[in-house]
């Protein structure tokens, strides 16, 4: 029997909605071990400075626990936290974006490279804390009013997570006031907005209006997505962006706090 | 003006003539108007020429005819002891239950209130249990429950499934299926609904999709097994159904792309259909499922799956995939199309020439070939009523 993960420390969903679903992501294993054969004992420093590319290959291979040994790995040989996260961690999470967008790989390698990371990311982030680094920015995410989807904001979620943002999900059925009172408390750069029904597209334009009834508009990008959203709708209600999957709702992410400055 | 030539056919028999290989003498148009009557009656707005009429009267001044889609049997939980809650508080216990919705249980959860219903089901060998809601807005728009806890959650859980599907009956119940081919008479068809396919019922109900991905990866026998418990009740439903007088049975899969990959596609999904339309075509029944979701991405695999139907097909805008590439990869079937025109071209936002412009397109592109035609993924509540008759206006006058 596997341990549970619980090498996300994001991994709880902020039940500020009215339900309370109650539910986790479970997770049986990290997956296979290191390869056979790979013993740490005898590591030589050539061993160590090559572990920033064996580092990403795990994390697009998604092999968990070889990302977990490569960090402390290159940890140990002195290579600064924010080096692995951004030349290590985040160089293969673009790699396994790129890939998905060409369709050589699916939803499921990619939430794997992404569990893979954030496993890293456990180990790295209280050295970062230390280190007064900041993540790349700030995103408060949630499905709208009156929608209880949530698959593909849980995807867009673990890739922001995997795109090193620091992500808040509020989870589902979230009334309007709940994201303006996050985007008070939390101060995003991003605001993901996500819906799946047509009925409740509607709520996207609300919470664009409650914003700017609450004098936080110009404080946050909004974005949106969800299988009914095109990019003109996201247009028509004053979106700032729209994600058409969850690779690019990330670097989408990525491009409107770039261009914010 | 087109000339509207002799119609001998009913809407039943042009259903039944194309998925039998059959020419009819107009493409049908049958889709689900359930959704659409149900949210316009609980939001006061039910056009006043619909107002006091059935569902079925509502089909027929829509000129839709009315596609129903019925469980021809139920499963005996035996062993099994099954609590039902309702916002926290117990209102039934039964031992050995009889129940048409394994494992999500959806016929026996209230959706005209806003609720959460939790499902306990004791067994001798552990317990699992799932929870569904209804948002006041679903009560609204007379949309589902939505399952907010998969039964799934635990390592041990795989084994209690496994022994709640190893220990149920299949128990027919036709007489639902007569009930329902009285119902919509001549202007309709019943569907007998089975359940999905062992795949998609693990993704989607028992386990959950981002989770079923974790654990192919990292114990994948946990997946296997239960897909092997599951396989064995879907030989024992087959068997069972062989006395349904049906000519059609259909699996609920929601099959998208986006989840059931092209890999997990052609490793679960082709082998699971390609087993059962094996079973069902030797009992003379066609065979479809109900395929809403992204198709782009198995489009070469469609024709694999051995299915003569797939059902709810969702063209862009509700997906990605347009028409034409639905066509080009199976127009004309196998496995045919049923379904087609995107629900929200018949909403009042969408300008009604974009509708005008795609059917016209379809008829055009179809030019003959078989075809169902239905409003994807049925009409709902913000769709235009008028849409759907000028629909089954068009769809009538077209000659093939």
């Amino acid at each position: 029997m596997h341990e549970q993960d619980n090498a996300d420390p994001d991994s709880a969903a902020e039940t500020s909605s009215s339900l309370d679903h109650g539910s986790r992501p479970w997770i049986l294993g990290e997956g296979p071990g290191p390869p056979c054969g790979h013993g740490r004992e005898e590591r030589t420093r050539e061993d160590n400075l090559m572990d920033l590319q064996q580092l990403i290959e795990a994390v697009i291979a998604g092999n968990a626990p070889e990302t977990k040994a490569l960090t402390e790995a290159a940890l140990s040989d002195g290579v600064a936290p924010q080096t692995i996260v951004d030349d290590g961690l985040i160089a293969a999470m673009g790699v396994v974006g790129e890939h998905f967008s060409r369709g050589e790989i699916y939803v499921p390698e990619m939430l794997l490279s992404a569990r893979a990371m954030q496993s890293a990311l456990a180990i790295i982030e209280p050295l970062l804390a230390k280190a007064d680094i900041v993540s790349r920015g700030t995103v408060v995410i949630g499905t709208v009013k009156g929608d209880v989807h949530d698959i593909g904001k849980n995807i867009v979620s673990i890739m922001l997570k995997g795109s090193a943002f620091t992500v808040h999900d509020l989870g589902v059925d979230v009334p309007a006031e709940r994201f303006v009172e996050a985007i008070r408390e939390h101060k995003p750069d991003v605001l993901g907005l996500s819906s799946l029904l047509t009925t409740t597209m509607p709520a996207m334009r609300t919470v664009i209006e409650a914003l700017e009834t609450a004098g936080v508009r110009d404080q946050v990008k909004v974005m949106v997505g969800g299988a009914p959203v095109t990019e003109a709708f996201a247009l028509s209600i004053g979106a700032d962006g729209y994600g058409r999957d969850a690779v690019e709702a990330a670097e989408q992410a990525r491009q409107l706090i770039l261009a914010a400055g | 003006m087109m000339v509207e030539l002799g119609t001998s056919m009913s809407m039943h028999d042009r259903v039944l003539a194309v998925i039998q290989g059959r020419k009819p003498d107009r493409i049908p148009f049958c889709d689900r108007l359930e959704l659409w009557h149900t949210a316009l009656i609980r939001q006061n707005r039910l056009p006043a020429d619909f107002d006091g009429l059935s569902l079925n009267e509502s089909h027929r001044k829509a000129g839709i005819g009315q596609l129903k889609f019925v469980r021809p049997h139920d499963f005996r939980l035996n062993g099994v002891e099954l609590t039902i809650s309702v916002d926290n508080e117990e209102v039934s216990r039964e031992t050995a239950p009889e129940c048409q919705g394994w494992p999500l249980m959806q016929e026996l959860v209230q959706t005209d209130r806003p609720g959460s219903t939790v499902f306990e089901f004791v067994t001798p060998v552990g317990k699992i249990s799932l929870r569904q809601v209804v948002l006041p807005e679903a009560v609204a728009w007379s949309e589902t429950c939505y399952t907010a806890e998969n039964p799934i959650k635990e390592p041990e859980d795989f084994d209690t499934v496994r022994w709640i599907i190893e220990h149920m009956d299949v128990i027919p119940r036709f007489d639902r299926i007569r009930a329902g081919e009285a119902e919509v008479g001549d202007f309709g068809f019943v569907v007998p609904k089975l359940e999905r396919i062992p795949f998609q019922e693990v993704l989607i109900d028992l386990v959950g999709e981002l989770n079923t991905f974790y654990v192919l990866n990292d114990n994948p026998s946990y997946i296997h097994k239960l897909l092997a418990a599951i396989d064995e009740l879907r030989v024992k439903t087959a068997a069972v159904l062989s006395n349904l007088d049906s000519p059609y049975v259909e699996f609920v899969d929601n099959v998208t792309g986006h989840m059931t990959n092209p890999k997990l596609f052609a490793e679960y999904a082709i082998p699971e259909y390609q087993r059962y339309c094996e079973l069902y075509h030797a009992q003379g029944k066609r065979v479809g499922s109900h395929f809403d979701g992204e198709l782009r991405p198995l489009l070469g695999q469609l024709r694999d799956t051995g299915l003569d139907v797939i059902e709810s097909i969702s063209p862009a805008p509700l997906t990605e995939c347009t028409f034409d590439e639905l066509w080009q990869s199976v127009g004309g079937g196998p496995p045919l199309m049923w379904g087609v025109i995107p629900s929200p071209l018949l909403e009042e936002s969408t300008p009604e020439a974009e509708l005008h412009e795609f059917v016209d397109h379809v008829l055009e592109t179809v030019n003959g070939a078989p075809i169902i035609l239905g409003v994807s993924d049925m009409v709902l509540g913000n769709n235009l009523i008028e849409r759907v008759e000028w629909c089954a206006r068009r769809i009538k006058e077209h000659v093939i």
